[in-house]
């Protein structure tokens, strides 16, 4: 009965937010929202962000902040599309899984060499690796045909989706790593006198992040039925709204597993620019209202803590008196 | 070590940033210490000639542009054009990579181009969009550098008018008529019968979105058609996925919707909107329309998920690079600063699709032979007016004449 009693608070933090979200605009727009077709679409809508945000769920964990896995997953795509002309679906996931693996060594490599801030040499591989997308691109067609879109489409995208759920959820719940990203995220050099190997924990995180950076590209170029290599910063955009969700997640942590509160995270934000769209909202001000959107959020938050810091304050000082 | 592994990187950064090559074009035998024409700070005086460096009594000389970055069906048949002119005319053309969506990168860039060597600068509408067409008119000048623009209207009075006009060496600017394009797209829409129609557009500020929306607005009241929604996110409007998701959203928040103008980009999100359609199974009950070639327009057309597609809007550069060839050369057409608006290629069906296919999208609209003849040295009949007729005359139709395809 705990357990179930439990089990039922979590799921109802975890759907809160997203919940509410869509019951201002069930009212705003009754005919749009109060429709399954609705839930399913944004759902659909947040398949790919959600895997970037849980590949860099520890990462961000463990205090590194890592713009590239968008370009990585852009260059990815592009080997992927490449690949797939001669060899179909298997090309798609040899390409994107091939950079994956390649740069996240690398990434993981330099990270413990160079001792300079992630957020900087990110910046600079943003850079490499959207150059060298460019260049492998050349001149050929990003478009997928549709026969090798299957892994965009259901029942394929919920396999995969769900399968990677699965995969940080046991990760994030139950695996030592999960524990060193979060000890390395509290407090480094207490984890590092404790025996946890932040070079190690670091790369780790590195490559789990290329890797769910791959499989995102996958199934975001499936989704869409193509991509196209972008240089400079232009990729850095699409990591944005992964590390968005997952800070709301952040959010719910104390109660809910990080797994579950970047659903809710990215499921909120698709959830809040779909009713923006349906209320005819300017484009200039929607990013203003998911920005303002943000603000409540972490003013809540912040206010919702110190109210339980007060209580505990309250308990211990009656405890002592 | 680490030393090294930073280093290393370090370098590797600064190249992918400043990476410059010249591809397709030939290498010259250089200019062995003579003045480069156009470096002599006269306005369209070809300066002194470099027996050493002629190819056919064309004199050699380098044009700096902007690296094009990824391919894709609006900007490759520029850069296709460009370098086969290039070619023709004995110019070496250098591509710098630079960040195209800030002023301080395409600072950066034309500071690079004339480090490197440039007699002649290219660029597109970014000084436009990003507002540093002053600083790069005067980097220009006081380099002594030729320069111009693409794809940039400018307006008499204007602050960047007055910056360009007032520089001995800007040479020119092509544009086209954005309000035309868009307004194409809003009336075929308005010709099918639609009524409710979203909008996928460029953000607002946009020079160009912001006459494209003008277009639209046009042809809505025309066919008493409404814009429901519109999406400008350029994070979403950059990417196929990104067009998915518009599209899914669109579909979802507005049952009613009939029509679809992507206002430009659509090289990017066209397979994205397609892929919802198809999904959505809406390929019937909505049209779509929209602007800037797409690599799948023509398999698009043919199965009817798209109406029409305006573009082709690819030479405009290549009209600078004839007029700046011919200033290089001694023999400038004209001693007037050259505001040209040229023209856009309309295709609504897949025969028009097919046309461009096989004479336009290779990038050799013009021939080796046709670039050479438009310059005075090698042609001396050859007159500004002549030049202006040839712009005049670009079309679906002209192309094929001139590529003898025509029955």
């Amino acid at each position: 009965m705990q357990m179930l009693k439990s089990l039922l608070k979590k799921i109802g933090i975890t759907v809160l937010i997203p919940a509410a979200v869509y019951g201002i605009f069930s009212i705003l727009r009754p005919a749009v929202f109060l429709s399954g077709n609705m839930v399913y679409s944004v759902c659909l809508q947040s398949v790919t962000t959600c895997i970037l945000a849980w590949g860099i769920s520890f990462s961000m964990t463990a205090g590194i902040v890592d713009f590239s896995v968008a370009a990585e997953r852009i260059l990815g795509s592009v080997l992927g599309v490449l690949l797939s002309r001669t060899m179909g679906i298997p090309g798609l996931i040899v390409g994107a899984f091939a950079v994956a693996i390649v740069m996240g060594a690398v990434k993981g490599i330099l990270n413990s060499m160079i001792k300079m801030s992630s957020m900087v040499i990110s910046v600079a591989y943003c850079f490499i690796i959207g150059a060298i997308g460019s260049m492998i691109q050349g001149t050929n067609s990003m478009i997928l045909t549709n026969d090798v879109c299957v892994l965009g489409q259901s029942p394929a995208i919920w396999i995969i989706f769900m399968v990677c759920g699965a995969a940080i959820f046991f990760l994030h719940q139950y695996s030592i790593f999960g524990a060193n990203c979060r000890a390395l995220g509290g407090n480094g050099k207490i984890a590092g006198d404790a025996g946890v190997s932040k070079g190690k924990t670091e790369a780790k995180a590195i490559m789990i992040a290329s890797l769910f950076g791959g499989i995102s590209g996958i199934v975001a170029t499936s989704y869409g039925a193509g991509t196209a290599a972008q240089v400079g910063l232009a990729s850095m955009s699409l990591i944005f709204p992964a590390i968005i969700g997952f800070n709301i997640g952040l959010l719910l942590q104390k109660t809910v597993n990080i797994t579950f509160g970047c659903i809710a995270g990215v499921v909120t934000m698709n959830i809040l620019a779909t009713g923006l769209i349906s209320l005819g909202i300017p484009s200039q001000l929607k990013d203003t209202v998911t920005g303002a959107f943000l603000l409540f959020l972490m003013c809540c938050n912040s206010i919702l803590d110190r109210k339980r810091a007060e209580s505990l304050r309250r308990q211990a000082s009656q405890m002592k008196a | 070590m680490k030393r090294m592994i930073a280093l290393i990187l370090t370098v590797a950064m600064m190249l992918s940033l400043a990476a410059c090559s010249s591809p397709g074009s030939e290498t010259t035998a250089g200019n062995a210490g003579g003045d480069v024409p156009g470096n002599n700070g006269t306005q369209g005086n070809g300066g002194d000639e470099n027996p050493g460096s002629s190819d056919g009594g064309l004199i050699s000389w380098k044009l700096g542009m902007m690296d094009p970055g990824a391919w894709n069906a609006t900007s490759g048949p520029l850069y296709a054009q460009m370098e086969a002119a290039c070619e023709a005319l004995n110019v070496e053309l250098m591509y710098v990579a630079a960040d195209s969506n800030s002023a301080e990168g395409h600072i950066a860039a034309v500071q690079s181009m004339i480090a490197g060597g440039c007699d002649g600068i290219i660029l597109l509408n970014g000084p436009l969009v990003q507002g540093c067409i002053a600083q790069i008119a005067q980097m220009c000048d006081e380099a002594g550098v030729y320069w111009s623009l693409s794809w940039t209207k400018l307006i008499e009075g204007e602050d960047n008018y007055n910056a360009c006009v007032n520089s001995p060496y800007f040479v020119s600017t092509t544009y086209e008529d954005d309000v035309h394009s868009a307004n194409w797209c809003a009336t075929l829409l308005g010709q099918k019968g639609c009524k409710n129609l979203t909008e996928i557009g460029f953000t607002p500020g946009n020079a160009t979105g912001d006459m494209r929306d003008a277009g639209v607005k046009a042809g809505c009241e025309e066919y008493q058609m409404t814009i429901m929604a519109e999406e400008r996110d350029v994070n979403l409007t950059m990417t196929s996925d990104g067009g998915k998701t518009i599209m899914d959203r669109f579909i979802s928040s507005y049952p009613e919707m009939d029509g679809l103008v992507i206002a430009g980009m659509s090289q990017f999100v066209l397979s994205g909107v397609v892929s919802s359609l198809e999904e959505n199974k809406m390929q019937d009950k909505i049209s779509v329309t929209c602007i800037d070639f797409h690599e799948y327009q023509t398999e698009y057309l043919k199965s009817g998920v798209l109406d029409g597609i305006i573009g082709g809007h690819v030479v405009g550069t290549y009209y600078s690079l004839i007029l700046m060839a011919n200033i290089m050369n001694g023999t400038p057409l004209t001693d007037q600063k050259a505001i040209i608006q040229d023209n856009f290629i309309e295709l609504a069906s897949g025969e028009d699709a097919e046309t461009w296919d096989t004479y336009g999208k290779p990038g050799n609209i013009y021939s080796a032979e046709e670039t050479r003849n438009m310059m005075v040295k090698l042609n001396p009949d050859f007159t500004y007016d002549d030049l202006m007729q040839v712009i005049a005359a670009y079309s679906l139709e002209d192309i094929v004449q001139r590529a003898g395809g025509a029955n």
